[in-house]
């Protein structure tokens, strides 16, 4: 070869070099997808589940003692919805399978951590999954390993006080006593604040932290679409593989006084929440952590599935969360005692459903900073009536469910939890997986709205009206949540990444 | 810029819509004459569909969370009355364009009501059907608001601006949230009433989904 031939070549393969080095730079795509996509690398965490039967046969003939699931524990999670097999009317049919799903997943997600079937109060699976704290870490810090159950950070002043099994509530995050957009605070008929929490399973953790979303940094360079992963029941000739998908809990707690809303002696003051040691954490108050007794009464879960790329809606509240206004029209609320209502005061003292004054800062609340343990409470009491959702279909099919399933609870608290709905995508793009490109990305939410009186309190319905993308629903909401990429780009229906630091 | 008066737009939205009747999905319908009360809604979505050129299915979907199809008929059944029911009786006996040609005779008792039903399915507002028929009386076109021959005859200062009209607000009512948010006219233009949208974050920047997506029935 001559020296001109020689050259020729380095030259070519430089050139080569080139141009695969340019072929190589990422573009926008969809990455991450896991099972039956054959074009993309699977990164993610999705792995092969046996999913349980979640078909509903007959709403009117259901029997849980007969059904698998309800004592499998976490293995009765479904994988996703089917419509219920009997019935003429389709939109039944799906609402019937879907509700049918969520008392499922509830009853799964709520069982206990140590594997036995849901029954006796114990700390529960879902307590169990990453909390949006110790994920979305200062600076952008990658977070800690998965781990079963997932230990809390523990902030360095709470390390005396903290005892093996507690949920750390963070105070020093706004999203733990205020509403979605700052939409208000919610006080118990104890001048407690209702606070929330924000957790996720394993799948959607791993997909964060193996697409580095846990910082804002990663989010700034992150390349493609946010897709987390999706659960298959393999019902779908598309989509053969059974696994869980991304699972996110919104779950909502009032502070139970020991010995005055509850007493593990005494008969006639038997624990009726679900209960868990909380730790308060306020970094900036005298005393940064605070023991306290959370009962649970608000249950958000958002479960993403292969044939609902809109994910599916769940919500359960406890049953002595609020009155509905058919029932205070009716007298009906006399007697009872409810944690967001007083019916023994008149609409002209306790107007329904207002936000309360400002400042709502745990920190600034007048006439003291709140304090549960020395009782210095908020002076202004929540007075909430529950406003929607106006179904569809008649209030006791959903009540069929709920008496079905707190029969086979009864005797323990969980049959003093409702399921309120299921909000999930009823158009057919529901199974697209670029919703993004649809003119409705939301793909006709049913029912159009839906609101949990603890955790959206105040953007329910006013009674049979609601005002789109103004009255709650979890799904048109979800549908703008975006990441922290310039520019944004769509975050796959959580709000979960736009914590990042 | 070709110029559009109100009655044109009325006329053509109307005429347009009359002969789009192709392509859209006509359902068999029971044999008895008169419609039964469960009957008439599915009855007033297939005429629907047949005055406004857009597929039944997409009016009225077999899964339908919103439900604006209701809100149009109370409306329609308030304002039309006995009108109402006479043009669901003879839909019922004939779906053809013929009938629907019928109703659209500048002579027919149902021809404001069925721009009425047009323009609530595409605008999401309900124009009473006399308030349209009072609005046509008025228009440039009628003898009365017919510019003088002087008027006409002065060369205007700006060439592309017609000659002095008469306009009058056309006055109508959103019927509800939800139908302000459903109005196809924003389907047709592949765009969102003001102050609602459900496209992606960052719509604005790209090329809006194809117009098939926003007006075809997902099969």
């Amino acid at each position: 070869m001559s020296r001109v031939e020689l050259l020729a070549v380095k030259i070519t393969g430089v050139l080569g070099i080139a141009v695969l080095l340019c072929c190589a730079v990422p573009t926008k795509s969809k990455v991450g997808r896991t099972g039956g996509d054959d074009q993309q690398p699977t990164v993610g965490f999705n792995p092969s589940v046996h999913c349980p039967d979640a078909t509903l046969a007959d709403l009117d003939k259901i029997n849980p003692s007969v059904i698998p699931g309800v004592t499998q524990g976490i293995g009765g999670l479904p994988c996703d919805a089917q419509a219920e097999k009997s019935g003429t009317d389709l939109t039944a049919r799906l609402q019937h399978g879907f509700d049918y799903y969520s008392w499922l997943t509830f009853i799964a997600l709520n069982s206990p951590a140590a594997g036995a079937p849901l029954g006796k109060d114990a700390p529960t699976v879902w307590e169990g999954y990453k909390q949006l704290p110790d994920v979305m870490l200062p600076a952008g810090m990658k977070p800690a390993d998965w781990s079963d159950p997932n230990p809390p950070v523990v902030p360095h002043q709470c390390v005396d006080s903290f005892k093996k099994g507690m949920m750390i509530i963070h105070l020093e995050m706004e999203e733990t006593y205020n509403e979605p957009f700052k939409s208000g605070a919610l006080f118990d008929q104890n001048g407690n604040y209702a606070l929330f929490v924000i957790l996720m399973n394993r799948p959607m953790f791993q997909y964060i932290v193996n697409h580095s979303l846990y910082s804002r940094r990663g989010q700034e360079i992150f390349p493609d679409e946010v897709d987390f992963p999706n659960g298959s029941d393999g019902s779908h000739k598309e989509h053969p593989e059974q696994t869980v998908g991304a699972v996110m809990v919104k779950a909502s707690w009032r502070v139970l006084r020991p010995g005055v809303d509850f007493d593990l002696n005494n008969p006639k003051l038997r624990p009726k929440f679900h209960m868990i040691d909380g730790l308060l954490y306020q970094p900036e108050a005298p005393e940064p952590c605070r023991q306290v007794k959370l009962g649970l009464v608000g249950f958000h879960v958002g479960h993403k599935t292969v044939t609902r790329q809109q994910w599916i809606w769940t919500t359960f509240e406890h049953h002595d969360n609020v009155p509905t206004q058919e029932e205070v029209d009716g007298g009906l609320t006399k007697g009872r005692q409810y944690s967001f209502y007083n019916p023994d005061c008149a609409v002209s003292d306790c107007p329904i459903n207002q936000t309360p004054p400002w400042p709502w800062q745990p920190e600034k609340l007048k006439p003291a900073a709140w304090d549960p343990i020395k009782h210095h409470s908020s002076p202004f009491k929540s007075q909430i009536v529950r406003m929607g959702p106006s179904p569809v279909f008649a209030d006791d099919d959903v009540g069929k469910l709920n008496k079905a399933f707190h029969n086979r609870l009864r005797g323990t608290v969980w049959e003093n939890y409702d399921l309120i709905t299921t909000q999930w995508p009823s158009a057919p793009c529901a199974n697209n997986p670029n919703p993004g490109s649809l003119p409705d990305a939301t793909c006709a939410p049913f029912p159009t709205f839906l609101a949990n009186t603890t955790l959206e309190t105040f953007s329910q319905q006013d009674k049979d009206t609601g005002v789109p993308l103004a009255t709650s629903s979890c799904i048109s909401c979800h549908n703008n949540a975006t990441t922290q990429h310039r520019p944004a780009t769509r975050s796959d229906f959580t709000f979960i990444l736009e914590k990042a630091k | 810029m070709t110029e559009m008066s109100r009655r044109t737009l009325l006329a053509s939205v109307a005429a347009t819509a009359a002969t789009a009747a192709f392509g859209t999905i006509t359902i068999p319908l029971p044999a008895s004459a008169e419609p039964t009360p469960g009957q008439d809604l599915e009855l007033f979505v297939q005429l629907s569909a047949k005055l406004t050129g857009i597929d039944a299915r997409k009016l009225a979907p077999s899964i339908d969370p919103i439900g604006v199809k209701s809100e149009y008929f109370a409306a329609a059944k308030k304002a039309g009355g006995a009108t109402f029911d006479s043009m669901l009786r003879d839909f019922k006996a004939s779906s053809t364009d013929e009938t629907i040609a019928n109703f659209l005779k500048p002579d027919s008792d149902t021809l404001y009501l069925a721009r009425s039903i047009i323009l609530a399915w595409y605008l999401g507002a309900w124009y009473e059907p006399k308030t349209l028929k009072a609005e046509v009386l008025r228009a440039p076109n009628a003898e009365a608001n017919k510019p003088s021959a002087a008027e006409a005859s002065k060369p205007s200062a700006e060439p592309s601006k017609p000659s002095a009209r008469r306009y009058n607000l056309v006055r109508c009512h959103i019927i509800s949230p939800a139908t302000y948010s459903q109005g196809w006219v924003w389907r047709v233009a592949q765009a969102h009433p003001m102050g609602y949208g459900n496209l992606e974050f960052g719509y604005w920047s790209k090329e809006p989904p194809p117009l098939d997506a926003f007006i075809k029935s997902e099969s």
